[in-house]
């Protein structure tokens, strides 16, 4: 009897965690769900039609995940920091107790004002690495978008969807590490002698000015990857006169446009 | 004899624990289903709103190539000029 309301218990305890699982919030890392280009890939492969309301309730339904997702990431980081505050208020009690040793107020000022503007230049510039990386995300779902509208005329992007996957993943890998950047919290400097001061306190600087160097790189990166798929869609002919065609989507690929894009590209 | 009567009561408690956590059970699922059913119709009405208001950005190469064009990543030194004149100060 006694092992079987273990059991049962063992069972309701699964059965919450699984019932429970489709309101737990996603994961930053969970891949787009909702991508237009997939989504015309699979009509395209069972040949059935895309309306145009469809198509463009779809789009939003991609935006709206971005947003979504864009959102979790400054929550995420609003909780860290919410989370080191005690810390923060240690590592400041920790400068005051090291600037004991430094007679001059002024200096001492100086150094405790240059600790705070490392914290809140940190705060400024990952911010605003997210508004670009957020920038990013917007236009290649744009970037989406057309090929999309591509793909339903059955014209070879394979090129420019390659370019997309590259992009979105650069876009990914630069978000991770201004997440992690933006919660990071700088140790305060040693401080040994007045004479000292400016090296010991420019080693903080320098830390924080090479960490935001290196993610400063990787956004970048991502906006070169988002460029490149911009480029190498707009290398498709006439492709900014596809829409979302009226009627069914063609069975086979239009093989008068392929054979003008093989002919306009090799030109 | 008093011990046994003990002990039979003691496994008489079990069927009772038993029937009150399927009834917990039950009464969770139906409160948690409740709760999910309440929630889809908010969404549905939702969705058709907003693909009425919303006016979606143009996907078309140039607009989109002029827009990364338009991107600026903050110039990391000016950025930290602040820092060094205090940073010169000391």
């Amino acid at each position: 009897m006694k092992r079987l309301i273990v059991f049962l218990i063992v069972g309701l305890i699964i059965a919450n965690q699984v019932l429970a699982a489709p309101f737990s919030p996603k994961s930053f890392q969970s891949v787009i769900k909702e991508r237009v280009l997939e989504k015309a890939k699979e009509r395209v492969q069972q040949h059935l039609p895309l309306k145009v309301e469809e198509f463009r309730k779809q789009r939003e339904e991609m935006r709206s995940e971005l947003k979504e997702k864009q959102k979790q990431t400054r929550e995420m980081i609003k909780t860290k920091r919410e989370q080191m505050v005690q810390k923060i208020q240690e590592y400041r009690e920790q400068l005051r107790e090291r600037l004991k040793k430094i007679k001059n107020e002024t200096k001492k000022k100086i150094v405790e004002r240059i600790y705070q503007r490392v914290d809140d230049l940190n705060e400024r510039i990952t911010n605003h690495f997210l508004d670009v990386l957020d920038r990013l995300e917007e236009i290649l779902e744009r970037i989406e978008s057309r090929t999309a509208k591509a793909v339903l005329h059955g014209r070879d992007v394979s090129e420019a969807e390659e370019a997309i996957k590259v992009a979105w993943t650069a876009i990914e890998t630069a978000r991770e590490a201004v997440r992690l950047q933006a919660e990071k919290v700088y140790q305060p400097p040693e401080i040994t002698s007045e004479e000292n001061l400016r090296i010991e306190v420019g080693a903080l600087r320098q830390q924080l000015h090479s960490d935001l160097k290196a993610v400063e790189k990787l956004v970048k990166e991502a906006r070169d990857k988002v460029r490149e798929a911009a480029v190498t869609l707009a290398k498709v002919p006439r492709i900014n006169e596809l829409e979302v065609p009226e009627e069914e989507t063609p069975e086979t690929p239009d093989q008068s446009e392929t054979s003008t894009t093989t002919e306009e590209v090799t030109q | 004899m008093e011990e046994a009567i003990s002990q039979r009561k003691k496994t008489n408690i079990w069927p009772w624990v038993l029937i009150v956590i399927v009834v917990l059970i039950v009464v969770g699922i139906v409160c948690w289903k409740l709760k999910k059913m309440s929630r889809v119709p908010e969404e549905e009405v939702e969705i058709p709103l907003v693909s009425e208001e919303k006016e979606l950005p143009s996907d078309t190469t140039e607009e989109i190539l002029k827009e990364v064009e338009a991107i600026e990543v903050l110039d990391l030194e000016k950025e930290f000029q602040e820092i060094d004149q205090d940073l010169n100060s000391l």
